[in-house]
């Protein structure tokens, strides 16, 4: 066994193991969310759901949330040193700037969704959100190309989606479901009715989160097709 | 013109699917191993925080809704996303293996990892009933110093012909080859909430880092050889 020498190549792998751990805490949980905790609570009763859900989820959440942050914060580091290496390093805010922009249009199509109309289809929603993802990576790759390599250009959209995501999880989800939890804890201990949002904010909370887990599938695509996968060509035409 | 414009389009994006059918087929069971393995160690996680953190802390009724509504949907997800990750990381493996000329040697890889589980899992069991190793820490240690003595000599087979790469993975493989086995044998609806289910539950917890770090060393960390 030998020890890699460079700190470079030390620095990347490590940055690289605190982004899956926390990456697999994050997704995972998410899974857990959508594919187990989603059916569980449309079976529980009313009485169960007050023990419940204000013993389990705050853990859940807070798992959730940090590891969200925690991946980010590693992803971040790490794709600004290979944007240095490349020598492109202010593509960083172009790339951040055009995805911050697609997720303010999702949260408000998020709001539009809860209030009525067409986009109260869920199935209308989510064609309507792949389109905008679509369009916003087609608009980043362009930019990338010039300059960047199929590594730079693959996390370009795959962490774009991953940063659309972790606004999803702290913009939306978790303070819709501070309320959430707070409402249900105050029904169960004091009787207090639920409030008459409630609802609301569990449909745009679950939305955001039925979309993260949408994302996650092409997000781990181009994340692993950054190193294994040489989907964008970098021939000059 | 509509031709003109498809074209433009397409320069602007410039997406090329990689024409050789072992990239693509390495690359779809590698993004399959990615997502199961992420629903996989989720559910752990999950798992965990319920019968530790929520569990102890509800009364008996709420208790029965939530093995009969949660926990049992949990553990299938669980076992099922280990079978897939599990699966399609073999598969992966038995190409990489086959691509240095060693694909046999992935019989070797099965039979010791599966006779290491069967130890670990009777050490978990000794521990659970009391019979010896009941401190989990005494537990702990001597399973992983004979994790150490069994990786040592995988790594000394694995040298002789395989790769950084394939040496890696026989480490992180044959680890998570073991998680499966306590997945599928501890982590079944009876047996979770015993006391062997928890400590097969916690011991795959603990390995998830070091698996986690073997699977990355092997592309992104040259550590052997």
């Amino acid at each position: 066994m030998t020890w890699p020498q460079d700190w470079q190549t030390n620095v990347l792998f490590f940055l690289r193991w605190g982004h899956f751990l926390a990456g697999i805490t994050w997704i995972g949980l998410l899974y857990f969310f959508n594919l187990v905790n989603v059916n569980f609570m449309k079976e529980l009763d009313a009485a169960v759901k007050g023990k419940v859900i204000p013993n389990l989820m705050p853990k859940a959440l807070f798992w959730f949330r940090w590891g969200a942050v925690f991946t980010v914060l590693t992803g971040l580091i790490y794709y600004a040193m290979l944007l240095h290496t490349e020598k492109i390093d202010a593509k960083l805010g172009i790339v951040l700037v055009a995805w911050i922009v697609a997720w303010v249009v999702v949260a408000g199509l998020l709001r539009m969704a809860v209030a009525g109309g067409p986009l109260k289809d869920g199935r209308i929603l989510g064609v309507v959100v792949a389109v905008l993802v679509v369009a916003a990576a087609w608009v980043v790759v362009p930019i990338m190309r010039d300059g960047g390599s199929n590594r730079t250009m693959a996390i370009a959209v795959g962490g774009g989606l991953g940063l659309m995501m972790f606004m999803n999880v702290w913009m939306i989800i978790w303070p819709l479901q501070k309320k959430i939890i707070a409402a249900v804890r105050a029904t169960a201990e004091t009787g207090a009715p639920a409030p008459p949002d409630q609802p609301k904010w569990a449909r745009r909370a679950f939305l955001a989160s039925r979309m993260n887990t949408w994302l996650s599938v092409p997000m781990l695509f181009f994340m692993g097709a950054a190193s294994h996968f040489p989907i964008f060509s970098t021939l000059t035409l | 013109m509509g031709g003109r414009k498809a074209a433009l389009l397409f320069e602007g994006i410039c997406l090329t699917w990689p024409g050789d059918w072992q990239t693509s087929a390495l690359f779809l069971l590698r993004w399959a191993h990615l997502i199961s393995g992420v629903a996989w160690l989720g559910m752990l996680l999950a798992f965990l925080l319920m019968v530790e953190a929520t569990l102890p802390r509800v009364n008996e009724g709420a208790r029965r809704q939530v093995e009969a509504h949660l926990l049992s949907r949990l553990l299938f997800w669980m076992r099922w996303s280990a079978l897939a990750t599990v699966f399609a990381g073999i598969a992966d493996y038995v190409l990489l293996l086959s691509a240095e000329g060693i694909a046999p040697r992935i019989f070797v890889f099965l039979a010791a990892w599966l006779f290491g589980w069967a130890v670990v899992a009777s050490l978990l069991w000794l521990s659970a009933s009391g019979k010896a190793l009941a401190d989990g820490r005494w537990l702990g240690a001597v399973v992983v110093l004979f994790l150490a003595v069994l990786g040592w000599s995988g790594e000394i087979y694995m040298r002789r012909g395989g790769s950084h790469k394939t040496i890696s993975l026989s480490l992180g493989g044959g680890l998570a080859l073991l998680m499966f086995a306590n997945t599928w044998f501890f982590l079944t609806p009876d047996r979770a909430e015993s006391r062997l289910g928890l400590l097969a539950a916690r011991l795959n917890a603990c390995l998830t880092p070091v698996v986690l770090f073997l699977m990355g060393s092997a592309s992104h960390f040259p550590l052997f050889r």
